[in-house]
């Protein structure tokens, strides 16, 4: 399960409603209610303490990976455990970091990591993308993949050529999410598209599978200070090309 | 008064109601003109660049503009532009004589917008001042420094000096040295720190951490360990990983050596002589 709580009937709904005497862990990150309304909130870096009224709502909900430690991208980079040959039109399954925001009404209270915490640099010092990294499996069907405790399920479809690709980037910062009935969270349909080397990875809003939900928060989170420019540019890289011999064709 | 010298009159009249007319053609002409060439620049040219960059550029273009149309409208009523303009001519070249440092910072202030270098929260280095640009105006730009004091720098100073500014990268290395024993078996001891380093929420998976011996000093082996971080965290990445790195080679039980000195006795027959009598009063007692 990806998710535990307190009572199962919280784990139903995404943005998960906190009531006072409950609590709930997902992977490192832990969001407890105690019984006078007051939330605290940990993960792997630290705590936050709040004092909230205990007829206030609060609610946690999934939010891009982008926030923790450091507000320092709107990317994250998926590298795979082992590069993946990837043929035009089809479409692969991997695993992505997300955080956990809780809130009450519209004010944030804490941002959580379920996951430790990692960057890295794809292409050069000045020039390359700082983003956020996580190391995933990468499978043909979703069902290849291990328990996906703490991160959402991403799908990558490639068009324009076949490749290699050793991870996959995309811009989050306006990502929606989903949730199925198992409350597994869902990135969207990532748009990788190849063209002489140069890969160009798009955020779709479509939904990777029929029947998920798309996650409603009543607030938006704040947008990324750092990299505002960037808010909507798609993550490219440069990779290269696997050309088959003629003689292999 | 005869027919003629009325018809004359009025041909005169007429002649100036249609210069004065023409000249006000003119000037109106220029003011529309004026006028749509600054709406054009708020539309297209002020979302681009910083208000206070803008705003004289704006008045710059808009009463150069003015000033023309004034000057266009003056030639139909006979005025010597000629003698206008030599006279302008020779303001302007005692004006910028007189104003030569403060038109430099002008255009120096404008180069450094366009050319942006440094932008305001950038920590940058110039001109052997280091710290954290508050403000690019025309003239000056201001820099407060790390402990406190806010500096104001000519711009013409900023532009013709080294610039180095520590955001516009997109990592930055961390690096420092730690000294070990000259008992520790020096792989574990590097396995030790890089696995520490990829620990570090802050320290980049590519490029990698890395440590290796740098030296031998005198007491211990001195190991240089250095990892990339996001420019923005490069010195909060600094301070915890010199804060945590001792703790990281404890637990390893790898010891930070103090600083010690070998006696080597040359003689080592001859028993080492030592005069109590010469250490102090104390000592005789």
């Amino acid at each position: 399960m990806p998710v535990q709580a307190s009572d199962n009937e919280l784990l139903l709904n995404v943005p998960w409603r906190l009531e006072p005497g409950s609590w709930i862990e997902v992977g490192e990150a832990r969001i407890e209610r105690s019984s006078n309304g007051d939330v605290k909130a940990c993960d792997s870096y630290g705590c936050t303490e709040a004092r909230v009224p205990p007829g206030s709502p609060v609610y946690a909900a999934p939010i891009p990976s982008i926030h923790r430690v450091l507000a320092a991208t709107p990317y994250i980079y998926v590298e795979f455990e082992k590069s993946v040959y990837i043929n035009e039109g089809e479409d692969y399954w991997a695993l992505a970091p997300y955080e956990v925001e809780v809130y009450t009404s519209n004010i944030a209270i804490a941002r959580l990591s379920p996951v430790k915490v990692k960057f890295t640099l794809v292409g050069d010092v000045v020039d390359g993308i700082l983003a956020r990294y996580y190391r995933s499996e990468v499978g043909y069907t979703q069902d290849e993949l291990p328990d996906p405790t703490g991160t959402a399920v991403v799908r990558f479809i490639v068009y324009g050529g076949d490749i290699v690709l050793p991870g996959v980037g995309f811009n989050a910062s306006q990502s929606k999410f989903y949730v199925d009935d198992d409350g597994l969270i869902y990135y969207p349909n990532l748009r990788v598209e190849v063209s002489e080397g140069v890969v160009t990875v798009k955020t779709t809003g479509e939904p990777p599978r029929r029947g998920l939900r798309e996650i409603v928060r009543t607030v938006t989170h704040r947008k990324v200070p750092i990299a505002l420019l960037q808010q909507t540019q798609p993550f490219v890289m440069t990779v290269q090309v696997q050309r088959r011999s003629l003689a292999t064709q | 008064m005869d027919g003629g010298a009325l018809d004359k009159i009025l041909s005169g009249l007429k002649s100036r109601v249609e210069t004065i007319a023409t000249s006000i053609i003119i000037f109106v002409a220029g003011l529309l003109l004026a006028y749509f060439i600054r709406n054009t620049m708020r539309r297209s040219l002020k979302p681009r660049i910083p208000p206070h960059v803008y705003r004289p550029i704006e008045l710059l273009v808009f009463y150069s503009l003015l000033f023309l149309a004034g000057v266009a409208a003056l030639y139909p009523l006979g005025v010597n532009l000629s003698a206008l303009l030599v006279a302008g001519g020779f303001a302007g070249i005692v004006i910028g004589l007189a104003a030569q440092n403060t038109l430099g910072n002008l255009v120096s202030g404008v180069m450094l917008l366009i050319e942006q270098p440094l932008r305001i929260g950038d920590p940058v280095s110039v001109s052997g001042v280091s710290g954290v640009v508050v403000g690019i105006n025309v003239f000056s730009t201001r820099i407060r420094s790390w402990d406190g004091p806010v500096v104001r720098i000519p711009n013409n100073t900023v532009f013709n000096n080294v610039i180095t500014n520590y955001v516009r990268m997109k990592a930055r290395r961390v690096e420092f040295t730690i000294s070990v024993h000259y008992d520790t078996d020096i792989g574990k001891a590097v396995e030790v720190l890089k696995e520490f380093m990829a620990n570090h929420p802050l320290c980049l998976v590519n490029p990698g951490p890395e440590a290796f011996v740098d030296s031998y000093g005198d007491s211990g082996i001195i190991l240089k360990v250095r990892c990339w971080a996001p420019p923005q965290a490069w010195f909060a990445t600094k301070v915890d990983l010199q804060t945590r790195v001792k703790e990281a080679l404890d637990k390893a039980g790898i010891k930070i050596p103090y600083p010690q000195l070998d006696l080597h006795l040359v003689d080592q027959e001859t028993p080492l002589k030592v005069d109590l009598g010469k250490c102090g009063e104390g000592a005789q007692d």
